[in-house]
This record gives C-alpha cells, sequence and structure tokens, in this order.
C-alpha cells in the first residue's frame, strides 16, 4: 500500500514536471504578440527576423544590405521613410545622437511583421 | 553642404571626363583623407586626364612628371645644385613641391626612383643629403600604372603600395560611355575649359570637418577585426597593415562627410574595402601557382562576409 503510494507520488511528480518544461518552452519560442518598446528594440528584432527570412544574408551584413534584400524580394513598403527611420537610429548607434524616443516607425513594423513578425 | 560641395567637383570633372564619376569621387575621398591615390588601367582609359581634371577643379598647384626607366631621385624630390655666382651648394626644388604630383606611368621607373617617394608621401617631407624640408598641404601623389602584365614595367614594392591610400581601377566604357566619349571629344572638351569650383577656404573646411566626423570604438573594434581577418586568411600572405586601417577609417570619414553625416557607418568601410586593400594584399604564391582561380576580391568579399559588423 505504502509502496503504490510512492510510485503514484513519482508519477505525478514527473508528469507536472514534464508539463512545466514544455509549458515554458512554449513561453519562451511562443511568437510575441504587441510592438516593440522603442526603436532600438524594433532594430534588435528586425535583425533577428531577417536572419530568419533570408539565411542565405552573410554573417557580416549591414542595415542598409539586409533592408536591401527585402526590397529585392518586392516587400511593398514606403521606403524612403524606412531609410530616414534607419538613417536617424545611425545617427544614435554610430554617431553621437542621443537615442530616438519616438516609438518605431509604422514601415520599419510593417517591415518586422512582414518578415515574420517578433519573436 | 557637403554634398553639394562633392556634387560641384564632380559635374565640374565630367565636363571633360565622361562616366567617371565614381572615380572622381574617389579622388576627392583620398584627398580629404590626407592620401594618395593609384590609378590603374590599360592605356587609353583617361587616368592622367581625370587625375589633370580634379587637381584643375581644386584650383590647387599641379604638376606632372612622366616616369621613365632612365629617371633618377632627384628628378622627383629635387638635389643640390652648386651656384656659381654665390659658390655655394642650393637646395633646388623637385616636382613633389606641390599641391598634387601626377605621377604618370609611376611603375616605368626603377625602384630606386619608386623608393625616393616613400619618405614625402609618408612624412610629408624630402630629406637630401641631411636636408630635410616641408612639402606644401595639401600633398597629394595621383599616380598612374598600367597593368602589370605589360611590357617594360617594374612592380611597385610591397612598402610603396602601402603608402597609396586607395587603388581606383579604371577598367574599359560601357558601349554607351564610349559613344558618350567619342561625341565629348568631337565637340572639343578640353581639360582647360575646367575651373576651380572648390575655394582655398572651402576645402580647409572640408579637412576640418572630416576630422571631426566621429568613429565609435565598436566601429574601431570592427575595423580591427576586418585586418586581423584578412591576416588569418591562409590564402593570403600579405594581409592588411596597420597603416591600410588607419588609411581605411579616414577614408570612411571621408566618405561619411561627403555623404553629409558626422558618423561612420559599417557600409562606409565596407563600401571602401576593395579599394584600400587590395593592392596591399598577397596571395599565397603556393594558391597562385596552383592554377585555383582565387582573386584578391574574392578573399576580400569572403572577409567582408564572415565578419560581423556593429548593429
Amino acid at each position: 500500500m505504502q509502496l503504490d503510494f510512492l510510485l503514484l507520488v513519482i508519477f505525478n511528480v514527473v508528469a507536472y514536471a514534464s508539463l512545466a518544461a514544455a509549458l515554458a518552452s512554449w513561453l519562451k519560442e511562443r511568437p510575441r504578440g504587441g510592438s516593440p518598446r522603442d526603436v532600438a528594440a524594433a532594430f534588435g528584432m528586425l535583425e533577428q527576423a531577417l536572419r530568419r527570412a533570408f539565411p542565405d544574408l552573410p554573417e557580416g551584413f549591414t542595415w542598409r544590405e539586409g533592408i536591401a534584400e527585402a526590397r529585392k524580394r518586392g516587400v511593398r513598403l514606403n521606403w524612403t521613410a524606412l531609410d530616414g527611420a534607419l538613417r536617424s537610429y545611425e545617427a544614435y548607434r554610430y554617431g553621437r545622437e542621443p537615442a530616438p524616443t519616438t516609438s518605431p516607425q509604422p514601415d520599419l513594423l510593417k517591415l518586422l511583421k512582414l518578415l515574420g513578425g517578433p519573436r | 553642404m557637403a554634398p553639394e560641395f562633392k556634387q560641384r567637383v564632380i559635374s565640374e570633372v565630367g565636363k571633360v571626363v565622361v562616366s567617371r564619376e565614381p572615380e572622381a569621387e574617389l579622388l576627392l575621398v583620398s584627398l580629404l583623407a590626407g592620401g594618395h591615390a593609384l590609378l590603374e588601367g590599360v592605356p587609353g582609359v583617361s587616368k592622367t586626364l581625370l587625375a589633370r581634371a580634379f587637381s584643375r577643379c581644386l584650383g590647387l598647384e599641379f604638376r606632372r612628371v612622366q616616369f621613365t626607366p632612365d629617371m633618377l631621385p632627384l628628378d622627383i624630390v629635387g638635389g643640390f645644385i652648386f651656384n656659381m655666382k654665390e659658390r655655394e651648394f642650393e637646395f633646388r626644388r623637385g616636382p613633389i613641391f606641390t599641391n598634387i604630383l601626377l605621377a604618370d606611368e609611376i611603375n616605368r621607373a626603377p625602384p630606386k626612383v619608386q623608393s625616393a617617394l616613400l619618405e614625402a608621401m609618408q612624412e610629408r617631407q624630402v630629406t637630401v643629403e641631411g636636408h630635410t624640408e616641408k612639402l606644401p598641404s595639401p600633398n597629394m601623389v595621383i599616380a598612374t600604372q598600367n597593368p602589370i602584365e605589360f611590357q617594360g614595367v617594374y612592380p611597385l614594392p610591397e612598402g610603396q603600395l602601402d603608402r597609396f591610400t586607395l587603388k581606383i581601377n579604371m577598367g574599359y566604357p560601357s558601349l554607351l560611355q564610349e559613344a558618350a566619349i567619342l561625341r565629348s571629344n568631337m565637340s572639343g572638351a578640353d581639360v582647360e575649359t575646367i575651373h576651380p569650383v572648390v575655394s582655398k577656404e572651402e576645402l580647409a573646411e572640408a579637412f576640418e570637418s572630416v576630422k571631426a566626423v566621429a568613429v565609435s570604438g565598436e566601429m574601431l573594434d570592427y575595423i580591427a577585426r576586418l585586418a586581423m581577418a584578412t591576416r588569418a586568411d591562409g590564402r593570403v600572405s600579405l594581409g592588411a597593415s596597420p597603416r591600410a586601417m588607419v588609411h581605411l577609417t579616414q577614408c570612411a570619414r571621408a566618405v561619411a562627410y561627403l555623404g553629409g553625416r558626422n558618423y561612420v557607418t559599417p557600409d562606409d568601410v565596407k563600401s571602401l574595402s576593395v579599394h584600400v586593400l587590395s593592392h596591399r594584399l598577397k596571395l599565397d604564391q603556393a594558391l597562385a601557382l596552383s592554377g585555383e582561380r582565387v582573386d584578391i576580391d574574392a578573399v576580400l568579399k569572403d572577409t567582408l562576409d564572415k565578419v560581423v559588423p556593429p548593429r
């Protein structure tokens, strides 16, 4: 009787632990809804999205090369607006400009979504 | 201001040199980076004309020396001549004492003469028999050379090549460009019609602005990693020198300035890498002799594809 109870406990522990591990894994991998909180986060997500969407892109790609790849594939966007967003991000990232405080440019979010969305 | 400045120079050069806008821009980059440029191409592709037109539109003092196999170093840097009247030796300055020196067909001169340029190009000064004189500022050597396969040419030594900030390959024009060249030639376009389009003050201001262009720490790290990657590549026996990377950084700043920016991006560095590095790298001899079709440009492309830029 005591052995049966012990086996039941062990079985429950293993079953619930597996369930918890699967849930944790799903939470980690699940597609996250919503927008990135700022421009820097949006570009961080774009980098991953570009890598996923264009596996042939070399390791040493730059923002402009990655975005040009999307443009070549016929993605329809306001590229001038996107270029402006990239330029102001570059001024912050590589120059001495302060971090952009506005929310990410709509075409940047659109591109992110078209490339499979943030994960 | 800067993009307009660039456009003025390119348009003026374009009055007589047809379809060579990218090459004219690279010359401007080299000048603003405080460097020297090497133009390589077969005879008759407007190398000399481009150099002359470029010098004229900047309103800088210009001299041209045709390099020949019988030249001596004093034909370039100058030397001591005995003054009969004063009964003493006096230094007579050679053609290097100018703002822009066109060293035409530099690889037709023997190595001794080519070496005479080393000190002048690196230190902007000339020393003859213990007497040192500073060169005027700005000072730029624009050398032209025929491909090494041509007869009667001496290969430039590695030390000399390393002093050239950029190498600009001038290939044959396309069909449309060729027709445009013929039309321009028939209309009598002449280098004498080129006028200075940049004032001395504007040029001095441009030099100062280039110095103010920011290069982030991460970007310097990226440039250093590129250098290491060329040295680690098994296909290369001579990788990029530290001087090459200094030149690459300076050129990237000049490109950023001409693009109207006060910061350098990885695209600036990548777009210049072939021009700044290709003439300095040497393919491994065993690989070159094995018949495997690898060239320096392909090696550089692989390096740029591999090294991750700051993003």
